[in-house]
């Protein structure tokens, strides 16, 4: 129980903040490198004679699937997607809130409430069922699963960058940038944004475990990736098929990756969290 | 009160009003539902033909009247895949949703509450660092993988509990029959991971504020046991968060709970939405996306007036 213990409470996370950082970095160098020295590459080689191989069997770390491709590496291909999608979408979604929310601290007024009550709204519908009706619209592929990711987001970042900006702008030194005449682009820009940044950063590690999740429920639908790119959620729906009668192993594996996935970046969110509010108090 | 009322009225429709506009603006630039719907050796005549039956031979501001017009007669249209008024399926598909979100959100928020509360009364101890952990766990858990594996084991494996559909209904609910409520376990379950571990940060975090309160001090000055202090006044105090709370996570889990339900292939609006997203069923998604707003916008007004009520001090403000 000590180790587990450690692990949630928020004061004593700094074991567990680091060891998630360097599990996040190890997971991120082994999906990007290691396809690169496998023998069996999920996307090229496809065994039509040993389908469904067990675990560790003939140079398959973790098996099969149904078309005779190795598990392992497709694992790997399906890291690296979970990466790209999540890390690309909430990139957008940081860059484009925290400029929407420190322009709306900025400008005030009419802006400001307007942008305020969008967030409010947008926040309080599920970021889930927006993604889902965008693609609805937009339809399948990348580009529209990053664009509705991103959408689903945004309005997370735009609160926090618009209530820490609000509270900067009071300080003496934005009025007196003011008054030396300095455009609002430059105060804007050399002033608010990097005093929103630190907490803005925290968010991020947040939203990147929200989007690796959402990226992958989608994908589990069949309607985030294309249905032949690998994903984790794309190998848990087709690995169930198989998960009864014998191949338990294509939709499990993915799954527990995905679970330690998701709590390493969350892990990671508050370990930054306590870093931040021990340097502000 | 009237005034209020009114002006909030208005304001809802007006919103509303908008959100059909930008919804249909969307639809009607993005794509030719025709090309979808019609073979690609299709005929120019059977095309014209079939342009004219949908109602999609005229400008934009015309067809836009039509379907403004539809909207007021309450039919939101005409599904392509099912054939009736999407209007009238979206209702009969309500009851199934509402029955299994409201009972995974009760049972999350009470013993999601509970747990909470011992969480803030003992939080040195053992067990309050286990309901930290399934915090943590519950939070970064996929739904659908332990949807997957609880059917493996209970349904499959065990052949406990039935793994997909309402089972014997009464009155059209599925919790009224003994069959239905054995269907009904695992969905709930799968629902309440995540909601329960919200419940229990959420309980946490209020109750470790309220304790710190003077009225607090003094009750337990006055000899007042502390499972009392805990049970019957640091409660009251939860009670307009976790409202507030309850009824958000109400809305979402709603309209939300696709996942869940098409794992388990529960006849709700989840399952109505993803079916409608793979058959590319326009009108279908249309009146889905018309539902949201009208039930998101009914949802605060009704919110906003039940929290005048309960709060004196909000009924002097103006609206906003």
């Amino acid at each position: 129980m000590g180790m587990i213990s450690k692990f949630v409470s928020a004061e004593s996370s700094s074991f567990w903040g680091k060891a998630s950082l360097i599990g996040l970095f190890v997971v991120l160098a082994a999906s990007f490198v290691l396809p690169f020295f496998l023998p069996y590459d999920y996307k090229h080689f496809s065994d039509l004679e040993h389908l469904f191989l067990k675990p560790f069997s003939q140079g398959h770390i973790l098996g099969t699937n149904e078309f005779g491709r190795d598990m392992f590496s497709g694992l790997l291909y399906g890291l690296q997607t979970s990466f790209i999608i999540a890390g690309i979408s909430t990139f957008f979604a940081f860059a484009f809130g925290t400029f929407l929310g420190v322009y709306a601290a900025y400008k005030g007024g009419m802006v400001e409430k307007i942008l305020g009550r969008v967030t409010e709204l947008q926040l309080s519908i599920p970021s889930f069922l927006i993604a889902l009706l965008l693609i609805a619209f937009l339809g399948h592929g990348f580009l529209p699963l990053i664009a509705a990711l991103v959408l689903g987001q945004w309005a997370y970042f735009a609160q926090t960058a618009r209530s820490i900006a609000k509270a900067e702008i009071r300080q003496e030194y934005v009025l007196s940038a003011r008054l030396l005449g300095l455009s609002s682009f430059y105060i804007v820009c050399k002033h608010l944004l990097p005093n929103a940044l630190p907490p803005q950063i925290v968010v991020f590690s947040y939203q990147l475990a929200r989007a690796i999740a959402l990226e992958s429920a989608l994908s589990f639908l069949g309607v985030g990736v294309p249905l032949t790119e690998p994903s984790l959620g794309l190998f848990i729906a087709q690995g169930y098929a198989y998960f009864l009668n014998k191949a338990y192993w294509v939709s499990l594996f993915p799954g527990i990756m995905l679970i330690l996935l998701v709590m390493m970046v969350t892990k990671i969110g508050d370990y930054l969290n306590t870093i931040y509010d021990r340097k502000s108090s | 009160m009237i005034l209020y009322f009114t002006q909030r009225v208005i304001l809802t429709l007006v919103m509303l009003l908008i959100l059909t506009f930008v919804v249909f603006l969307g639809v009607y630039y993005i794509g030719d539902p025709i090309a979808l719907l019609m073979p690609e050796q299709g005929q120019g005549a059977s095309i014209d033909a079939a342009r004219k039956l949908l109602g999609l031979d005229g400008s934009f501001l015309t067809q836009y009247a039509t379907f403004i017009k539809g909207l007021f007669s309450g039919s939101l249209g005409k599904s392509f895949v099912f054939g009736t008024s999407c209007f009238d399926i979206i209702l009969e598909r309500l009851p199934a949703s509402l029955e299994l979100t409201l009972l995974a959100l009760l049972f999350s928020c009470i013993i999601g509450v509970k747990l909470g509360l011992y969480a803030a009364r003992f939080p040195e101890g053992k067990g309050a660092k286990w309901i930290e952990f399934y915090a943590l766990l519950g939070m970064s858990f996929p739904v659908y993988w332990l949807g997957l594996m609880l059917v493996t084991l209970f349904a499959a494996q065990l052949h406990w509990l039935p793994s997909i559909g309402r089972g014997e209904t009464f009155w059209g609910l599925s919790f009224l029959t003994i069959d239905g409520i054995r269907h009904l376990v695992l969905p709930v379950l799968v629902l309440m991971m995540f909601k329960v571990a919200l419940f229990i940060r959420l309980t946490r975090h209020f109750a470790g504020n309220v304790a710190q309160k003077s009225f607090v001090y003094f009750t337990r000055a006055r000899g007042i046991s502390e499972s009392i202090i805990y049970k019957k006044h640091i409660v009251k105090h939860l009670m307009l968060p976790i409202s507030t709370v309850f009824s958000l996570e109400f809305g979402s889990l709603l309209l939300s709970a696709v996942i869940t339900e098409s794992v388990f292939a529960w006849p709700g609006l989840g399952k109505l939405l993803i079916d409608a997203l793979l058959q590319l069923d326009r009108p279908m998604v249309i009146a889905f996306v018309i539902f949201v707003g009208l039930f998101y916008a009914i949802m605060n007004l009704v919110l906003d007036i039940i929290h005048r009520f309960i709060d004196p001090r909000l009924r002097e403000k103006r609206w906003a």
